[in-house]
């Protein structure tokens, strides 16, 4: 891995310079002052570095991954033609790359969780051609980061291309795999005094052990802990926790149609909803909102730790900024081990 | 506001102690700043941790008919009610009394079973409108009748009128339903002119048809359909809602502009003459849509065509469920455009 010493002008000139091959998404906040400020992921015009807030932004790079909607196949429906009702699978053009600018440690790594789940996906696999992921690690954590706490660094790059850290003269940009290596531009290398202050930053911060102990709790003491009645009785059963989540990954596939055509979608789903498990008999099997509320957190805390090892919570405190409810994960792994 | 606190602890304790009632619903603090949780409390210890701030911001009438509804025994369909089934207490503002008001005349939560704590109200306060201000670094916030005190944010403090919420800042019904309210705490409400309530509305209906079109398309094209607008509303309680229907599927499930568009015009009009504007569904809402303007122009149309407002007079028939001569009706009286076909 090679790490270089770029100034504020030298990252800009990296930037403008993909700017001519690649489309660039990165945080911005809202143009429109009329409408709620935040920042989210947007086209990027300039070859200014945009300015990130502290900690996460609206939505994380899932949406770069799993669009929202994916268009699987197209079909005619028109009985005329011969292929009417047959479907053309459209995968995403993965030749055509687009560079993911700013997205955070928690963020990359949720696209690595995912892919465990998600590895013969041919829509997932294509869309992890596609975008390169030049990340800026975290010097700062909002009060609702929590990264450190499922097993991971907010100064951490894995899942990255490139990885940028602020220092204050400018930045540091490790080049992490091939495609980080075609992507980056000149840059002198980085002196040993910086990379072992990095390294020592990195050092410094208290990881916790990533799966939290839950992978040897017996499940079913989890599954019939008094707290999920409490979290029940709250909980409007809206899924926005599960919307802005980097790695919940559950989809629904719908079709649609317009005049002679239509197209297979495939679009965000959410264990939330009563919907996401209603039988076409009418029996539902997760049919109480409270069988809905302990879903999503024994799926990220047990299920997916059993099978792949980690929680799969990255810690980007998403679901605990935006709940309209207020129903914070962190007090939630609390309770259960205590 | 501290006050206040003390004073609903203190009942909501004695109410549970005496087995008045059975629960309580109010609010405890949340695990951020700026956020509350809605709390049942079961117990006068359980009652110690119900507070009152700037930051209750989602209607509490929302979880009282689930709440109502799981104190009564399993029972075969057209099987009567039991007479002495337990009490839930509730502490209520303006707005929410009136939500109380209307489910108790749509059915959805019976008078004799509510033991309703009257509230004063100096409006609630928008989290993220504030943080936008002070940035999200803040870890502590406290409160005086005028101010709000940051620890951690950019701004030290910020004056409570300037970041009221809009549906407080043009609120005219602060003052519980008296008539429905079992007892009533005494304070000071906020005070707005009533010439200006519509002020949002009629900017929106200034602009010519294009230009609603245009705001309309913008001001809801951020929607994820996570439908908490709806789930956070104490009017929506259909068992299932029309977008929820699988058979017929009557609106696609994509983000597709129509899609989300019959969504957000339906919503509003299944709440004509029945929102009191309390702004839940904006303080759920993740994106922060300004959902309440479709409401609020309906509340304008209807006080406009009916003179009335949802849960004013809580006796009185909805406007929308009733039918009197004298309500508005050229679509019946205006004379046929074909003249002479029709007849």
């Amino acid at each position: 891995m090679k790490t270089l010493k770029l100034s504020n002008d030298e990252l800009q000139g990296w930037l403008a310079s993909w700017q001519q091959k690649h489309a660039i998404y990165a945080p911005q906040l809202g143009t429109d002052a009329s409408k709620p400020q935040f920042h989210d992921w947007a086209l990027l015009d300039g070859d200014e570095m945009p300015q990130l807030p502290t900690g996460v932004v609206k939505n994380s790079i899932k949406r770069f991954y799993l669009p929202q909607p994916q268009t699987m196949g197209t079909f005619s429906i028109d009985k005329r033609q011969a292929d009417a009702f047959i479907i053309k699978e459209t995968l995403p053009d993965s030749a055509k790359k687009q560079i993911l600018l700013g997205a955070r440690p928690c963020d990359a790594r949720a696209i690595l969780l995912k892919n465990q789940i998600l590895a013969s996906d041919p829509y997932f696999q294509a869309a992890r051609e596609k975008n390169i992921v030049v990340g800026v690690t975290c010097s700062d954590q909002a009060p609702t980061c929590f990264c450190h706490k499922t097993g991971a660094s907010p100064l951490a790059f894995i899942g990255m291309d490139i990885a940028l850290s602020q220092t204050d003269e400018g930045w540091l940009a490790e080049i992490i795999t091939p495609r980080g290596e075609e992507l980056a531009g000149n840059g002198a290398e980085a002196s040993e005094a910086k990379i072992a202050e990095l390294k020592e930053k990195r050092d410094a911060i208290k990881q916790c052990s990533p799966a939290h102990g839950f992978k040897e709790q017996p499940m079913q003491e989890m599954y019939d802990a008094p707290l999920w009645q409490g979290l029940s009785d709250r909980c409007i059963s809206c899924g926005t926790c599960t919307f802005l989540c980097p790695t919940c990954t559950c989809f629904d596939i719908q079709d649609e149609t317009s005049g002679n055509t239509g197209r297979r979608i495939r679009i965000w789903d959410s264990c939330m909803t009563a919907l996401f498990t209603a039988h076409t008999s009418g029996h539902n099997p997760r049919g109480t909102k409270l069988s809905r509320v302990r879903q999503r957190f024994m799926h990220k805390l047990k299920y997916y730790p059993d099978d792949y090892g980690p929680l799969y919570c990255v810690g980007c405190g998403r679901c605990v900024r935006d709940c309209p409810t207020n129903i914070d994960i962190r007090e939630v792994i609390e309770d259960l081990q205590s | 506001m501290n006050k206040i606190g003390e004073h609903i602890r203190q009942r909501a304790a004695e109410l549970l102690e005496s087995r008045e009632i059975d629960a309580f619903i109010g609010f405890r603090q949340g695990s951020l700043p700026m956020t509350t949780q809605h709390y049942v409390a079961r117990s006068a210890a359980e009652a110690q941790n119900l507070v009152w701030n700037s930051f209750c911001v989602l209607n509490p009438t929302n979880i009282l008919p689930s709440l109502l509804k799981s104190f009564e025994p399993p029972r075969r369909p057209g099987d009567p009610l039991p007479d002495d089934l337990p009490k839930v207490g509730i502490a209520v503002t303006g707005c929410w009394s009136r939500n109380l008001a209307i489910q108790f005349q749509e059915n959805q939560a019976s008078r004799k079973r509510v033991i309703a704590i009257g509230l004063p109200c100096t409006g609630m306060s928008d989290r993220r409108q504030i943080l936008a201000q002070t940035g999200e670094m803040v870890t502590e916030v406290s409160e005086t009748a005028e101010d709000l005190y940051f620890t951690g944010g950019t701004v030290a403090s910020l004056k409570r009128t300037e970041i009221l919420r809009p549906n407080c800042a043009s609120c005219v019904h602060p003052q519980p339903v008296a008539r429905i309210m079992t007892e009533v705490i005494e304070g000071d409400c906020i005070n707005n002119d009533a010439a200006g309530r519509f002020a949002e509305v009629e900017e929106i209906e200034a602009k010519d048809s294009d230009g609603r079109w245009d705001w309309f398309s913008s001001e809801f094209s951020a929607c994820i359909r996570c439908y908490s607008c709806r789930n956070a509303c104490p009017l929506c309680y259909c068992p299932t809602c029309f977008v929820d229907d699988a058979k017929p599927q009557w609106v696609g499930k994509g983000l597709n502009s129509s899609d989300t568009s019959i969504f957000h015009i339906l919503r509003a009009y299944h709440c004509a003459g029945r929102c009191t504007d309390c702004g839940s569904c904006e303080a759920a809402c993740p994106m922060g849509l300004r959902l309440r303007l479709l409401t609020k122009k309906l509340d304008k149309d209807v006080v406009d065509m009916f003179d009335s407002e949802a849960g004013v007079e809580p006796f009185k028939p909805l406007p929308l469920s009733t039918y009197s001569q004298a309500d508005p009706q050229p679509f019946i009286v205006q004379p046929s455009h074909s003249k002479g076909e029709d007849s």
